[in-house]
């Protein structure tokens, strides 16, 4: 019986403080505030179909950058670089972000519960993959 | 022979010791046709070779010639005009989408391209690649000024009287 009111206890416990945590940490990353990114793995491909793993810095990207959803940009405030947001949608547990400037496009899509990201540049004649990891500071 | 003649044969003779070695390397036999003498033969070879070096502008005695030198690494490849120009426009185009052309045209603007200024990274292999073309230019370069050289050289001899071959 003793057992049973414990179990009981605990579960209303669960109820009451960790499930709603857990359903506020499923939309941590939804960019309601804004999040601090690093891309930790950087891939460049070329136009004649090589790709090949490169770091951030020896393709000019900074090794943070904050995405700001409310301000519609995603900037790295250290490099003074800034590039707007065109679209944003929440499709399957993700953010999706959309842009593009300078002849080129990208899309970055972060998890909403993990804060997981991808991110792909694309140009003319090169692309860029990245994956990395946003936090909301 | 006046004191004017004596400096010019001195001139011409300082000018062809120095050149020497290049001439030879550069394959040029001269006959006197003319029966000139070899002092006067001397003489002619060192103004033809003021001569051929202003036409062609190559000097075989301080070979040097341009060729545009290979990108630095990590020369961006769009520049910084490209990005933030192309930031304001991509900027306003954002902002236009999103209603407020104004705000997104300072946003690309202010700030430049995080994106937009991403350059190709230097591969592995891909700088001594640079390189290896340089130096082939350099030496297409080169070869390209000695041979304009040799024929400005021989026509100012042939004119002078001397049978050129090369």
């Amino acid at each position: 019986m003793k057992r049973f009111l414990v179990l009981g206890a605990l579960a209303v416990a669960e109820t009451l403080c960790v499930a709603p945590l857990g359903a506020a940490a499923a939309g941590k990353y939804d960019g309601s505030t804004p999040l601090l990114c690093v891309p930790t793995v950087v891939a460049e491909c070329r136009v004649e179909g090589e790709c090949r793993r490169v770091t951030a810095e020896s393709v000019n990207l900074p090794q943070f950058f904050k995405v700001d959803v409310k301000g519609q940009k995603v900037n790295s405030e250290e490099a003074g670089r800034a590039s707007p947001v065109t679209t944003v949608d929440h499709v399957g547990g993700n953010l999706v972000l959309l842009g593009m400037e300078a002849g080129r496009g990208w899309t970055m899509t972060i998890s909403e519960e993990t804060g997981r990201m991808s991110a792909a540049v694309s140009s003319g004649s090169e692309g860029w993959v990245l994956f990395g990891a946003c936090t909301a500071p | 022979m006046t004191e004017k003649q004596k400096c010019l044969v001195a001139f011409a003779l300082t000018a062809f010791i120095l050149c020497f070695p290049l001439m030879a390397a550069a394959q040029v036999f001269i006959y006197p046709s003319r029966g000139q003498s070899p002092q006067q033969e001397q003489f002619d070879k060192g103004q033809c070779y003021g001569w051929a070096v202003q036409q062609s502008g190559f000097d075989p005695a301080n070979p040097q010639v341009y060729t545009p030198p290979p990108p630095p690494a990590g020369a961006p490849q769009g520049g910084l005009f490209r990005g933030a120009a192309g930031g304001a426009a991509m900027g306003a185009v954002g902002g236009a989408i999103g209603g407020d052309a104004g705000k997104g045209a300072a946003i690309g603007a202010a700030v430049g391209g995080l994106f937009g200024l991403m350059r190709r990274a230097r591969w592995a292999g891909e700088q001594q690649q640079q390189q290896e073309s340089y130096q082939a230019a350099q030496q297409s370069a080169m070869a390209q000024g000695h041979a304009a050289y040799n024929r400005a050289f021989s026509t100012c001899m042939t004119g002078r009287g001397y049978t050129v071959s090369m």
